[in-house]
């Protein structure tokens, strides 16, 4: 292991299985960990009424992301996109700033991202999502996003 | 009274001039009725006085002692260190204001420092123009280090922003998000004082897209100490800024901010210097109208009556060369034509290069004329018809075009492209746009097919392009480049047309 790939990977799958243990997200049937190498999977449901907020005019996607961390190299992005009917549609993207490592110490400290819903998408109640992370330049090697979860308001 | 941009600009600027500091230089461009107006990028030149200032504002800035208040690396500091953010908010909702005041905290201490009392910050308009703009990019400036360059960053000066971070799309959805929450990133989650701790809660709220979107990833996609907690450091920074603050007063036009006193009674209670060194304090509700701080963004007031005449008269002379093709001079109109006689076709290997010899001085004038700022055509829809309609416009027009193959073809169309190939992106200064021909175009039964016309705006192109030229010939060369249809899996065919005519048009 004296080349610094294999450093990298193994870096990379230790902290992704620190992301991905027990204590840090709940037992999930779908990831709740995005690489370029595939997405994470989230449900978001209807926030109850409390939690609504300001209301808005159409509904909204509230995405809650507890950690991330940037590429080696260059930034990379999230595509958040729903899935229906074995169809997916994207809703929007976002970005991390600043391009480095956070996680959030508890749920509340989470990062969130509104983006909005096409009415028609909405319409189902809950809906699944899958977050992407893709890279602007290079290969996107080592960047990680963990969801937390997935409102709708 | 309430206060609104309507009334702050019909009212003239005086109200500015008296809540605003006595010290600071802008009064003296504000007394005689007019705050400077904080323009494009793309639409100044690299000696431009505005570009020049900032120049040597940062210049001086960089080199003052790092014990006064009054420094580049102290100013960067209110921003963040090396570790964390200091005192700036992200992912809340003072993200905007505050933001606002730290812009207005450089544009007032480089008219101090330069004596450029009209200056004004440039705005980097990246729906706009896609690459690193020019004057940031060259490490010297007339042989010495060019104080606006960077070296750490990661985009190149060949690198283009996409669509999906600042393109036409996203900018509609930003100026669609209401309220203000959605808009402009929501309060921090349980926010129940004025407490100053609530200001950099760093991402207690939601993000908008605004915020999520362009703002993260061009700070991201920029690189380098653009992409971390230092990024103030970097003087593309405020420019880049400078475009979220203009999109904020595009949306105010037809939005109102939010009126709860968690909002606009914050105090950002010694975040900023004034430019003799004292604090600046401003609470949120003194930050809403660009013109009350002492710069504008041009966006002229939502006008009361119908079409304006503008907008009427630009719409006949249009209608006029839609309805008379071959029209070369009418009231208003001027035509260049360039045949095609010997049926030079475009290919995918090798594009059709046309050139069309125009009057000079019409070209100059669709060059020069003020920019409009991508998002306008969102505004209030007088508003923007009438901005729309304003100064000279060039128009395209590809007439009587041959094709082959075109089901498996795009046609995609530039100007003066001294590099073009079938990898010069759409996000290219150079590009035009793109057209499709639609239906059978190859003839049959003995009788030879109709052939189509396009008409292309050459308008935002010819600004790009030639806006910031020294020197202008008359001349521009419309080129005409087949790719294939990623739809389909044939080659792309090809394109001749039988002229190309480039239109002036002036209301």
């Amino acid at each position: 292991m004296g080349n610094r790939r294999s450093c990298l990977v193994g870096a990379a799958c230790g902290w992704m299985v620190a992301l991905m243990s027990p204590s840090s997200v709940a037992a999930q049937d779908s990831p709740r960990v995005a690489t370029v190498a595939g997405p994470a999977a989230v449900t978001a449901t209807a926030a109850p009424r409390a939690d609504q907020g300001v209301a808005s005019q159409s509904p909204r996607v509230i995405i809650r992301v507890t950690a991330f961390r940037p590429p080696h190299d260059g930034a990379v992005q999230a595509v958040v996109k729903v899935q229906k009917d074995g169809e997916e549609q994207e809703i929007g993207r976002f970005g991390i700033f600043p391009n480095a490592e956070f996680k959030a110490a508890d749920p509340s400290k989470a990062q969130r991202f509104g983006l909005p819903l096409p009415k028609e998408l909405a319409s189902g109640g809950a809906v699944k999502l899958n977050v992407y992370l893709v890279p602007f330049k290079g290969d996107g090697s080592g960047a990680l996003l963990e969801i937390g979860g997935a409102d709708i308001r | 009274m309430a206060v609104s941009r309507r009334n702050v600009l019909l009212q003239g600027c005086a109200f500015g001039a008296g809540v605003i500091a006595t010290q600071i230089p802008s009064v003296v461009a504000l007394a005689q009725g007019q705050p400077p107006q904080r323009r494009s990028l793309g639409d100044l030149q690299l000696n431009d006085p505005i570009v020049q200032a900032w120049r040597d504002g940062v210049a001086q800035l960089k080199q003052a002692p790092a014990k006064g208040p009054i420094s580049w690396a102290n100013f960067a500091a209110i921003h963040g260190n090396a570790n964390a953010f200091n005192l700036c908010p992200h992912g809340n909702w003072y993200f905007l204001p505050w933001h606002r005041a730290f812009l207005l905290m450089y544009e007032r201490t480089v008219r101090q420092l330069t004596g450029h009392t009209d200056f004004a910050l440039p705005y980097w308009d990246w729906t706009a123009d896609r690459q690193l703009p020019a004057a940031f990019t060259q490490p010297t400036w007339n042989g010495k280090p060019n104080p606006l360059y960077e070296s750490q960053r990661s985009m190149s000066p060949t690198d283009s922003l996409p669509d999906e971070i600042v393109g036409q799309g996203v900018i509609a959805t930003i100026l669609g998000e209401t309220p203000y929450e959605t808009f402009g990133t929501s309060r921090p989650s349980g926010q129940d004082s004025l407490d100053q701790s609530w200001i950099n809660c760093q991402n207690c709220g939601v993000s908008g897209t605004l915020e999520a979107t362009p703002h993260n990833n061009v700070h991201n996609i920029v690189g380098g100490l653009m992409g971390g907690t230092q990024s103030a450091l970097d003087p593309i920074f405020m420019m880049h800024h400078c475009n979220i603050d203009r999109i904020w007063a595009v949306w105010n036009i037809n939005n109102p901010n939010s009126n709860d006193p968690l909002w606009t009674d914050m105090t950002f209670q010694n975040n900023f210097y004034n430019p003799d060194g004292s604090f600046y304090s401003p609470r949120v509700s003194d930050t809403y109208i660009p013109e009350t701080l002492g710069y504008t963004y041009g966006l002229a007031p939502p006008p009361a009556a119908a079409v304006a005449p503008t907008v009427l008269a630009l719409g006949d002379k249009i209608k006029t060369l839609y309805a008379t093709p071959n029209v070369s001079s009418a009231a208003g109109i001027k035509t260049f034509t360039a045949p095609n006689a010997q049926q030079a076709t475009a290919t995918a290997a090798k594009p059709l290069d046309i050139a069309v010899e125009v009057d000079r001085d019409l070209l100059l004038a669709v060059a020069r004329r003020p920019p409009t700022g991508s998002g306008s055509e969102l505004l209030d829809f007088n508003v923007a018809r009438e901005q729309a309609a304003s100064g000279t416009r060039a128009l395209a027009f590809i007439r009587d075009v041959a094709v082959t193959q075109h089901k498996n073809t795009l046609y995609r169309v530039f100007i003066d492209c001294d590099y073009l190939s079938q990898g010069t992106p759409i996000s290219d200064p150079h590009y035009i746009g793109t057209f499709g021909i639609f239906g059978d175009h190859e003839g049959h039964g003995g009788k030879p097919a109709a052939r189509p016309s396009i008409v292309l705006d050459l308008t935002r192109a010819i600004k790009r392009v030639y806006g910031t030229a020294t020197e202008l010939t008359g001349r521009i060369r419309i080129q005409i480049l087949p790719v294939p249809n990623k739809s389909t899996a044939g080659p792309p065919g090809t394109a001749a047309p039988g002229r190309i005519e480039v239109a002036f048009v002036s209301a």
